[in-house]
């Protein structure tokens, strides 16, 4: 337990690092691809007044000064304001796209989860029968249909034609549940690959543990079949899975631009290319620190899920 | 015009027009006092509560239509102040927004949505909104809007361009023509686009009927004027007749063109990376390659980086789509001079600008609209300064119920001068 | 002790002689599954139209039939009907594939290089090494890709790549795409380390390297199989995509991915401008599938 908290421990240090280098990078970047933030609007803007816009937000200080202006107001907790949204804070930006992301996200996380792995076991267990070509048919589906045309075929279907469903919207005060009709059709159309992707990982991951010798020891043994499953089966087909579900936990928290801009969702994922198109300095930067962190901390949380369903891993 | 709040059109259409606007708008880096002087020269009084009086430079025919944009609209100075200042755009937002017309803002959902509600303290009685409540959603994908508007989401919705065919029977279809020019703008400065010839035989190796009839589904009209057909008496049908394609020059040179001999450095064409302009840009290229057999790359831009290249210059060829602000074709055409607003690209002919000069001071009408034409003549047939392709149209679905939705040639949102006047029947 | 040593004996001691066996093993599995053989039909068929599109394709993928129009439907000149600017889709579909095959094939060669080393040594070098690396991973992670790939193309602009727009296109999604790769590398490897084969073999004495080379890689193949077969039809995909945000592969070139995404603007009037990019794309995903899986069935030693 104590060297379990030490681990834990060293690598919430490392996101110092982390953080830092990815801060630089992006800072670099942004500056280096042309066009300012006050070019966006399709208006020319005036030399002077372009000088005078910059004096007012810094952006006339040497890049290294700027770098360090926000470092230091970044460490105290403050990420600066919009350009393109005067008057909000970032950090008040992220908080309202991420209320929307995250439970979009974890309904997606839930349907690709329930939906990828049962499908995978059940392939697995019934190997070479038509439950095992139909969960293969529906994860090289789900795989190989784009996202924008997912979504469209269900707006259309559920929308248009049976008109069950909201074809776009998702009304949602801060973190509470949004309509749940709302939240159908994007959950699947963004759950679908994470579920293909899992059926497949999963089937095979079963697959191979069921040909283990040790499994087949269990089974000439007499065990009973469920118990084999939990036993051995979950815990090392659930490797590859998790290694799987982790960064996939993270995409689905830092959003789906395509989806949120089919369903017109207001979530992160669009803000985030909103404001690399806007060059909106200040919400890049935020955004770009908050992907970095929930993706450190997702791996942490995988790496951590590795020894506690296999213990003779070192972590 | 002060140069302080920098505002862009205050300095292209009312600095060349009022005493003293000039001189305001250029003094960015004089000292405070200095702009406090030129402040009180600037020949804008408010004699009373409802007379405002304006001294122009000479007499100016587009005087009322300048006044009757939006830049004049009145604002509470105090109200702005108090979210800091009008550089920022705090005082813009639903609930500090205090403005005079007949809707006010109720709600801002930023990439979500617009609510305007009928403005109670309105003004003018014959104007009372008869419509409480108007709300815009902010759909990025036009496939969504459509659907949705299927549906009964929404009371109007753009036609995705491929759908307008098959739609063309459809009762709710509206069309409108728009005052708006496609134009293919050369950088002047970039060889070879110095010479007439390659401005001409790449302005000519376009099959504008295709363009508008195909590739747009029928949306729009060819043309190869600046000036759109609806300004009358300015508009010149004959504007531009040599630049029109002719297929059979191309058939003459045999399916391998060779491209002129001006030709010899590579060619780029610059564009703002947004529906539906990577479609025209593709069929752009293929018409050089297969009609003039020049190569040309594409170079798409997201906007941020195409206004930056095109302001600065920063390109060989564009594309851009004007729409008239003022119905003059002192809007359309003091564009081009020297120091145009869109001359980005080094245009430059004294005769132009002399002309263009001739046409605001003429104190005759006939005269004016002599000269306007010698203007745009110069640009067009003269310099092949531009090569325009078509005038574009909108086309939007309304349901029956809305009714009196009158669409204008030159709407933001397709009715939104006459939202006044609006009304939803029974469903 | 005397049954594990003798399991490792056959795993390991005459590993030459056993290698070559198991190779010719795993071609007979190979050459007897069916779907497999279905596979790899279809994949060298597409490789072949890819190779000779030119020959192959009716019409130029660019050239722009103004007399037949824009998204008219099939004819006898244009089968599978013409595009938003009047070319023919059979054309750019079977030109498409040079392209798209090549993102698909040569993105995920580039992933398996720079993965299976860095996963490799991850999970079987000391924890300093283990440590670096996997940091290395959580750095290149936790960059925005988008940021990375627009300036990517915009630093690379001016340098002349061979292969132009297409490389870069094929380097920046291995260099985004490598990470997941090398952390399942690095999650299959510690699995497999306290196997009790591998255990045995060390027990006997083998190596590091050996132990890894041996024992490990193929073992670790099968769920890295399916992940790069999952990665081909991901990086025609990831094309789509940027081509939909402006940094893809350089207009008029045919790309599968570009197809969809410029068929979706199309999508109420002629949903046949998706469907036959995205079928192509399904159909190829499919093929890799079975190979995927012939391939994992064959190289498991355990499936004699």
């Amino acid at each position: 337990m104590l060297a379990m908290m030490a681990f834990v421990l060293r690598r919430l240090l490392w996101l110092a690092p982390v953080l830092f280098f990815v801060a630089v990078v992006t800072f670099l970047l942004m500056h280096a691809v042309p066009g300012g933030p006050w070019d966006s609007s399709g208006r020319p803007v005036s030399s002077t007044l372009e000088r005078q816009l910059d004096a007012k937000y810094g952006l006339d200080e040497p890049l290294w000064r700027q770098f360090l202006t926000f470092s230091g107001n970044a460490i105290q907790g403050d990420l600066g304001i919009s350009f393109q949204l005067q008057g909000r804070s970032v950090s008040g930006i992220i908080v309202d796209g991420l209320g929307v992301t995250a439970v979009l996200g974890l309904f997606a996380l839930v349907f690709a989860v329930v939906v990828g792995v049962s499908l995978g076991v059940l392939a697995a267990l019934k190997q070479n029968t038509l439950v095992d070509y139909l969960s293969v048919t529906f994860a090289t589906l789900g795989a190989s249909t784009p996202s924008f045309v997912l979504g469209i075929l269900l707006i259309v279907v559920f929308g248009v034609q049976l008109g069950w469903l909201p074809v776009f919207g998702w009304e949602q005060k801060w973190w509470l549940l949004p309509d749940p009709r709302q939240a159908i059709l994007p959950t699947i159309t963004l759950g679908m690959l994470p579920a293909a992707y899992l059926a497949r990982v999963t089937r095979a991951a079963v697959v191979e543990v069921l040909q283990q010798d040790y499994v087949r020891t269990a089974e000439a043994k007499g065990l009973r079949e469920r118990s084999i499953l939990m036993r051995h089966v979950a815990r090392n087909a659930s490797i590859p899975i998790l290694t799987v579900a982790g960064p996939l936990a993270a995409s689905l928290v830092t959003g789906s631009f395509i989806v949120e801009t089919v369903f017109g969702i207001p979530g992160i994922g669009k803000q985030f290319v909103t404001s690399v198109f806007q060059r909106d300095y200040g919400v890049i930067m935020g955004v770009t620190l908050f992907y970095a962190a929930v993706i450190v901390v997702a791996n942490l949380m995988v790496d951590m899920m590795y020894s506690v369903v296999d213990p003779r891993i070192r972590t | 015009m002060d140069p302080s709040i920098g505002s862009y059109y205050g300095n292209t259409y009312y600095t060349t027009i009022v005493e003293g606007g000039a001189e305001l708008s250029q003094a960015v880096d004089a000292d405070e006092g200095t702009i406090e002087s030129l402040r009180q020269a600037l020949a804008v009084r408010a004699l009373d509560d409802h007379t405002l009086q304006v001294t122009l430079i000479q007499p100016t025919p587009t005087f009322n239509l300048q006044m009757s944009l939006w830049p004049t609209a009145a604002l509470r100075q105090d109200v702005i102040e108090s979210h800091g200042d009008i550089a920022n755009t705090v005082w813009t937002e639903a609930g500090n927004l205090v403005a005079s017309g007949p809707f006010r803002l109720a709600a801002w959902d930023h990439g979500e949505r617009i609510v305007l509600e009928r403005n109670p303290n309105f003004w003018d009685q014959d104007m009372r909104p008869t419509l409480e409540r108007i709300v815009f959603s902010i759909i990025q994908d036009e496939n969504t809007a459509y659907a949705a508007y299927q549906s009964g989401g929404l009371d109007m919705a753009p036609v995705p361009l491929a759908s307008l065919r098959g739609l063309s029977d459809d009762p709710e279809l509206r069309r409108v023509a728009q005052a708006t020019t496609v134009a293919i703008v050369f950088n002047q400065t970039h060889p070879p686009f110095d010479t007439l010839n390659a401005r001409e035989s790449v302005c000519q190796a376009i099959d504008r009927e295709t363009l508008v009839n195909e590739v747009q589904q029928g949306l729009g009209n060819p043309t190869t004027a600046w000036l759109p057909p609806g300004l009358l008496p300015y508009y010149d049908a004959e504007r531009g007749q040599g630049l029109v394609f002719d297929p059979d020059s191309v058939q003459v040179s045999g399916s391998d063109p060779k491209p002129p001999a001006d030709f010899t450095s590579s060619v780029e064409l610059t564009y703002f990376n947004t529906d539906p302009n990577p479609t025209r840009a593709e069929f752009l290229q293929g018409q050089w390659k297969q009609n003039l057999g020049l190569s040309v790359d594409l170079e798409p831009l997201d906007g941020a980086a195409f206004f930056e290249a095109f302001f600065g210059g920063d390109y060989d060829l564009t594309f851009i789509g004007f729409t008239q602000d003022y119905h003059h074709p002192q809007n359309w055409l003091l564009l081009w001079t020297e120091d145009g607003a869109l001359n980005t690209g080094g245009y430059s002919n004294p005769e132009y600008d002399a002309a263009v000069e001739s046409a605001l001071a003429a104190d005759d009408p006939q005269e004016a609209v002599r000269l306007w034409q010698r203007a745009e003549g110069v640009l067009i047939d003269e310099d092949v300064a531009l090569c325009a392709l078509f005038n574009d149209e909108t086309a939007w679905l309304v349901k029956p119920y809305v009714q009196d939705l009158l669409m204008t040639g030159a709407d933001g949102i397709p009715g939104d001068f006459f939202y006044w006047q609006t009304a939803i029947i029974e469903r | 002790m005397a049954g594990i040593t003798q399991t490792a004996r056959a795993g390991w001691l005459e590993p030459a002689e056993e290698a070559r066996s198991l190779w010719r093993q795993a071609l007979r599995r190979m050459l007897r599954n069916r779907l497999a053989m279905l596979g790899l039909i279809v994949v060298a068929s597409l490789v072949l139209v890819a190779v000779f599109a030119d020959v192959v394709a009716p019409h130029d993928p660019n050239a722009q039939d103004c007399a037949t129009g824009a998204l008219r439907g099939p004819s006898a000149e244009h089968l599978l009907g013409t595009d938003g600017t009047c070319r023919d889709v059979l054309s750019r579909l079977i030109h498409g594939a040079r392209v798209s095959l090549s993102v698909g094939i040569l993105s995920q060669v580039a992933i398996l290089f720079i993965a299976l080393p860095i996963g490799a040594a991850a999970a079987m070098g000391g924890r300093l090494v283990d440590n670096l690396l996997m940091r290395f991973t959580d750095l290149t992670y936790a960059f925005p890709d988008l940021l990375a790939i627009i300036l990517l193309r915009q630093v690379l602009e001016d340098v002349e790549v061979p292969g132009g727009s297409l490389m870069v296109i094929i380097l920046a999604i291995s260099l985004v795409g490598w990470v997941t790769v090398a952390r399942l590398v690095r999650g299959q490897m510690l699995s497999l380390k306290e196997r009790e084969y591998v255990a045995a073999a060390r027990a006997v004495g083998a190596g590091g390297t050996r132990v890894t080379l041996v024992h490990m890689l193929p073992n670790s193949m099968g769920p890295l199989i399916v992940v790069l077969t999952f990665g081909v039809p991901l990086a025609i995909f990831a094309e789509s995509a940027l081509s939909f945000i402006g940094v893809g592969i350089a207009p008029p070139t045919a790309t599968w991915g570009g197809m969809v995404d410029s068929g979706y603007r199309a999508v109420f009037a002629t949903p046949m401008l998706v469907v036959y990019p995205a079928v192509a794309i399904a159909v190829t995903m499919m093929a890799f599938t079975f190979i995927g899986d012939g391939l994992r069935d064959a190289l498991d030693p355990r499936t004699r």
